[in-house]
């Protein structure tokens, strides 16, 4: 007893250098823990591979770096996965950092053969948020005369017959935000919207799918992962899900163990009822 | 080791910000400043990005007159730099910005978030899972009423309410904890895998 | 007149976006897009407005040589550098990609990672079952991390089932309510900017 309550006062930093290590560990010597997949993920993915050659998408790209590790891997998913598909795709950024994500997403397409203007198109970002937003879908090739290159969007061959959002065959977004901006926005062109969104914010998107407002859903490094086993190409998100399994029992067991220790003091009268400590 | 000079300021850089961690100092600080200054400065650029695509190139290549007027409206946004005299200058602008974004959030709040989401709670009450998520939509909504004096059924009902957003910041507390555990593999994943090459990438 | 007109602005802009749904006449959608472009066009001005902020508030501390004058004109120099790297070499210049991909990636990155440290610190440390709600939010937010992680699913496969059922009900019933609410907030908040009643935005009173 006397133990556990003097683990629940231990100094911070050891339990910071245990996280990195409970998430190293697993990474440098992989357990391969199965990875079932949800029916969220099967959804987005039956969806999005439904999509023929020559159908064109939309990527909106509303995350900043800092929460691309949680979100990014859902998209290099899906280039993947749209592009061996011959699908092609446009890029539009709702965040300041989606045009260099997308460079660098792009990146390894360019190199085994995807051509820029053709089969994708960094349009870049525009200021002005869900405003901003309302404008391109209604009318997009005024809302980006140009492209992020300044090349003219009218005559790119990838946007010819695209006018508002409504023309394209599916609109994907990856966001570090709530769905909601584009379900207000989008939904109203009755194009299917396909969210790939941040774990954080994933519970609160849930009623958008029940009420069909959203086509289908991916949540977060795990259904990235989820989303590489369909594909049966597993990468990074696949890599991830034993140090993420790790790093979950560690954090329960803090929970477990901080609750065992702040019980054990109360008992004896040592934390009033609202003490944290 | 990687050989590129891009991943080993970006490795130093995440020490740098990681230190703060076991305690505050000038590594971090440093850091922080150059984070800032350098995140100012995208912005900046990105602005002048847009200014050239949407107001420079219609103007001079296209001709497009009406874009002066926006171009105006945005310099307005600067006069309370030369004097607080022209405070007044910047609330053009913001009544554009603010009352076109107002517009834009009544007519599709109204309709996507309200009333789609109102309908698709009218739910047949067949299932128990459709009478929960009824009873669980109306005992939420109920917490909410601040505007009068609750009743005793009220208090009973918004009491329900409260448990059902209870569990509802559960699952967001789950959720949240999740995610913020993929930021760290991000992290470690870098610096252990792209910078030292201990993870096999 | 100078108070007066910018909530009449306000009004008049934020009417045709409104009309604009209701009604199908092409020259209202016309303005209605041709407003929304201008909006694009005044935010990349305001853009600039928080960095002018910054390098005003920081050129004072240096000139003043306040505690911390060497940290601000590294952050002056680094704003000057991107700045310049990112309007006059181009944003796909490699001087501004360094910049963005060795500085501002991995700094936002650990930045935000470091909100997982504070978690695992906050999980030992605050975490309590202090009553029953808060009991309620610690085993669902345990359940639904037992669930999603393949260890958890795989020791406990029945986990994924009560989660998945906990996230479509009772999960969707408190989100849904919640949205409902604010989305009521919102459009009142809204309505009462576009009417003139609130106009703290505009910082009128200030003059």
């Amino acid at each position: 007893m006397e133990l556990i309550r003097k683990l629940g006062e231990v100094d911070p930093r050891w339990l910071y250098v245990l996280l990195v290590l409970v998430v190293l560990i697993p990474m440098v010597s992989p357990i391969g823990l199965p990875i079932n997949v949800s029916a969220y993920t099967s959804n987005a993915f039956a969806l999005l591979d439904s999509l023929k050659p020559g159908d064109t998408v939309v990527f909106d790209f509303g995350y900043y770096v800092d929460g691309a590790p949680d979100v990014e891997p859902i998209a290099v998913a899906l280039f993947d996965h749209l592009f061996s598909k011959g699908v092609r795709i446009v890029c539009v950024s709702y965040k300041n950092h989606g045009p260099m994500i997308v460079d660098k997403l792009t990146e390894p397409h360019v190199k085994a053969g995807k051509e820029y203007g053709v089969d994708f198109v960094n349009l870049g970002f525009l200021a002005g948020g869900e405003t901003a937003l309302a404008a391109w879908a209604a009318d997009i090739k005024k809302a980006y005369p140009t492209d992020w290159k300044g090349n003219n969007t009218s005559t790119m061959p990838i946007l010819q017959g695209i006018n508002t959002v409504a023309d394209f065959d599916m609109f994907v977004f990856y966001t570090d935000d709530s769905a909601e901006v584009w379900v207000r926005q989008i939904s109203q062109y009755k194009v299917p919207i396909i969210g790939g969104l941040i774990t954080v914010t994933a519970p609160q998107a849930e009623p958008f799918l029940q009420s069909k407002q959203l086509a289908g859903l991916l949540v977060g490094l795990r259904g990235a992962a989820e989303y590489e086993k369909l594909m049966n190409k597993p990468g990074t998100a696949s890599a991830g899900m034993d140090a993420q399994s790790m790093a979950h029992l560690m954090l329960i067991a803090f929970i477990l163990f901080g609750n065992a220790s702040y019980f054990i003091k109360r008992s004896k009268g040592l934390a009033g009822k609202g003490a944290a400590k | 080791m990687s050989t590129s000079i891009v991943t080993w300021v970006g490795a130093l850089v995440t020490i740098g910000a990681f230190s703060y961690l076991f305690k505050e100092n000038v590594m971090y600080r440093t850091i922080e400043h150059i984070y800032v200054g350098a995140a100012a400065g995208y912005v900046i650029s990105v602005g002048y990005q847009n200014l050239l695509t949407k107001a420079w190139r219609p103007l001079v290549n296209e001709g497009h007159w009406l874009v002066i007027i926006p171009v105006l409206l945005g310099l307005m946004l600067f006069g309370p730099y030369f004097g607080s005299k022209l405070s007044w200058t910047r609330r053009y602008p913001l009544s554009l910005i603010i009352g076109v974004g107002a517009g834009i959030t009544i007519r599709s709040a109204v309709i996507e978030q309200l009333t789609k989401q109102l309908a698709s709670t009218a739910l047949p009450l067949k299932t128990i899972n459709n009478v929960l998520i009824v009873a669980g939509v109306l005992a939420t909504l109920s917490y909410f009423f601040f505007t009068f004096k609750p009743t005793r059924t009220l208090t009973g009902v918004s009491e329900v309410g409260k448990w059902v957003i209870m569990i509802t910041f559960g699952a967001a507390f789950g959720n949240a904890i999740m995610g913020r555990v993929s930021l760290v593999i991000g992290r470690v994943s870098f610096l252990f895998g792209e910078w030292i090459h201990l993870i096999k990438q | 007149m100078k108070r007066e007109a910018p909530i009449v602005l306000a009004g008049i802009v934020g009417l045709i976006q409104i009309l604009e749904h209701f009604f199908d006449f092409e020259a209202i959608a016309a303005v209605t897009v041709e407003l929304q472009n201008w909006v694009i066009i005044v935010s990349a001005f305001s853009l600039a407005l928080a960095a002018i902020n910054l390098a005003i508030n920081h050129t004072q501390k240096i000139s003043a040589k306040k505690a911390g004058a060497f940290d601000s004109a590294l952050l002056l120099i680094t704003m000057v550098f991107t700045a310049v790297a990112g309007i006059f070499w181009g944003m796909e210049s490699s001087g501004f990609k360094f910049v963005f991909n060795a500085i501002i990636d991995p700094a936002a990155s650990a930045f935000y990672a470091m909100a997982a440290f504070h978690v695992a610190s906050a999980a030992y440390r605050a975490f309590r079952a202090h009553n029953a709600h808060a009991a309620a939010l610690l085993i669902t937010g345990v359940m639904l991390m037992i669930a999603k992680a393949p260890i958890g699913e795989a020791w406990f496969p029945w986990m994924p089932t009560i989660t998945n059922w906990i996230m479509s009900v009772l999960n969707l019933a408190g989100v849904r309510g919640i949205m409902i609410s604010s989305a009521i907030g919102m459009i009142c908040v809204s309505a009462r900017i576009l009417l003139g009643i609130d106009r703290s935005h505009l910082g009128l009173g200030r003059d």
